[in-house]
């Protein structure tokens, strides 16, 4: 599915949103799966998605505790942020492995509405995943 | 009891010879009417009495009849798309009959890149159907891009309109010489196009073949503007791929034999 040719970052948004409705160490198994999917359906050098959905998630994690506490706006700017350093780290990776990138178009072309995209698509995911989360209250999620 | 049955019996002579029926008519003349509209007035009731009567079996029909249309409804959905599929790949066929030379597979799109810097495509081919890295992948409309990478059942295609992209092109009316290169947010760019040359919007951009990566003129796209500043050595011309929405594909052809230069290797071979 894309919005405006762009494709919203779906696992990543659901994984902060697991975060803040489950917990930081739920929602770390739920964003370490995640990332681990998207690196294997990518091109991009693997375990880069992996790596940035972790450290995106400690982020939401430490913002729900420390920053933001139960604020209305905590899962859009959590997922506003985490988009954002996806995005930027993915870029520097690929910058670094020597594949052409132009900055400027690619903020204004591919960041920059990749992070409003997915900070928008964060409504109805953040609406629709509390509820089912509240409504059926699966079990934990983690390693035994 | 005797009179009644005397009247009776002379009622029944009399209707033999036909005296009744003056009285027969005035009856029916008057009642007739009465009842039609007791007849009309019952038939709602009747059927309305057999509904209930039927109500069973109707819902039993009424399940079946839905049942029915939801298969049906299924079966169009189906139709439709083998409908759209039987286009496309009709379009593939005639494509391929006006190019005998290149011999070609046709793939199916199975998955996209999820990552929004790279243009990537997934394909449901893979070496096992005869798939090489660095073939290329064309519609009927134009180049799609080339096989990046295989495995023994499926295929990744770099799109043209990918960064790390760069084709060998010419433009159609003028001859003159570029590098078509992806750019972010799946645009084109052509590249290095001498000062001097003449280049338009409109121009059609087609493969030159330099470097052996790609056929010749395969179409790639059309010049939307161009940018040429003096100060500048080359031209640069925006293009709009041929094959347009390169998101949207759902079947492509690999040109199965065509086998990329590998320019490295063969300067090694000639270094002395």
């Amino acid at each position: 599915m894309r919005i405006l040719g762009i494709m919203p970052d779906l696992a990543l948004m659901v994984s902060i949103v697991w975060i803040l409705q489950r917990g930081l160490a739920e929602g770390l198994t739920v964003a370490l799966v995640a990332g681990l999917m998207i690196d294997m359906l990518s091109s991009t050098p693997f375990g880069l998605s992996t790596t940035a959905f972790f450290v995106a998630a400690v982020g939401a994690g430490a913002a729900q505790k420390n920053v933001f506490g139960g604020a209305w706006y905590l899962p859009y700017a959590t997922g506003f942020g985490a988009a954002l350093f996806h995005n930027v780290l993915l870029v520097l990776v690929l910058d670094l492995g020597g594949r052409p990138t132009f900055w400027p178009a690619l903020l204004g072309r591919v960041i920059l509405p990749a992070v409003l995209i997915d900070t928008l698509a964060m409504v109805p995911i953040y609406v629709g995943m509390r509820w089912l989360l509240e409504r059926f209250r699966p079990p934990a999620v983690g390693w035994q | 009891m005797i009179m009644v049955l005397a009247l009776v019996l002379t009622l029944v002579v009399f209707d033999q010879v036909g005296g009744t029926n003056p009285i027969r008519d005035l009856f029916s003349q008057v009642l007739s009417p009465l009842q039609y509209v007791l007849k009309r007035a019952s038939q709602p009731a009747a059927g309305a009495l057999g509904l209930v009567g039927d109500l069973g079996s109707l819902r039993t029909r009424n399940q079946t009849l839905e049942q029915e249309n939801a298969e049906l409804r299924s079966q169009l959905l189906l139709l439709r798309e083998a409908q759209i599929e039987n286009e496309t790949l009709r379009e593939l066929l005639s494509f391929q009959s006006s190019v005998p030379n290149y011999h070609m597979l046709a793939a199916e799109v199975i998955g996209h890149d999820p990552n929004n810097m790279l243009q990537y495509l997934l394909l449901d081919r893979g070496s096992a159907d005869g798939l090489e890295i660095g073939m290329p992948v064309l519609t009927a409309a134009g180049l799609v891009g080339r096989i990046s990478q295989v495995s023994q059942a499926s295929a990744k295609v770099m799109l043209i309109t990918d960064a790390s992209s760069s084709v060998s092109a010419l433009i159609q009316r003028s001859r003159a010489t570029g590098l078509v290169q992806g750019r972010a947010g799946h645009e084109l760019v052509m590249r290095y196009i001498p000062q001097g040359e003449p280049v338009e919007a409109g121009d059609i951009v087609l493969t030159s073949g330099l470097g052996g990566n790609f056929p010749k003129r395969i179409v790639i796209g059309q010049v939307i503007s161009v940018e040429n500043r003096d100060v500048d050595m080359f031209q640069e011309a925006r293009i709009v791929p041929a094959a347009s929405n390169l998101h949207e594909l759902e079947t492509v052809m690999v040109v199965l034999n065509f086998a990329p230069t590998d320019l490295a290797s063969e300067t090694e071979t000639v270094a002395p």
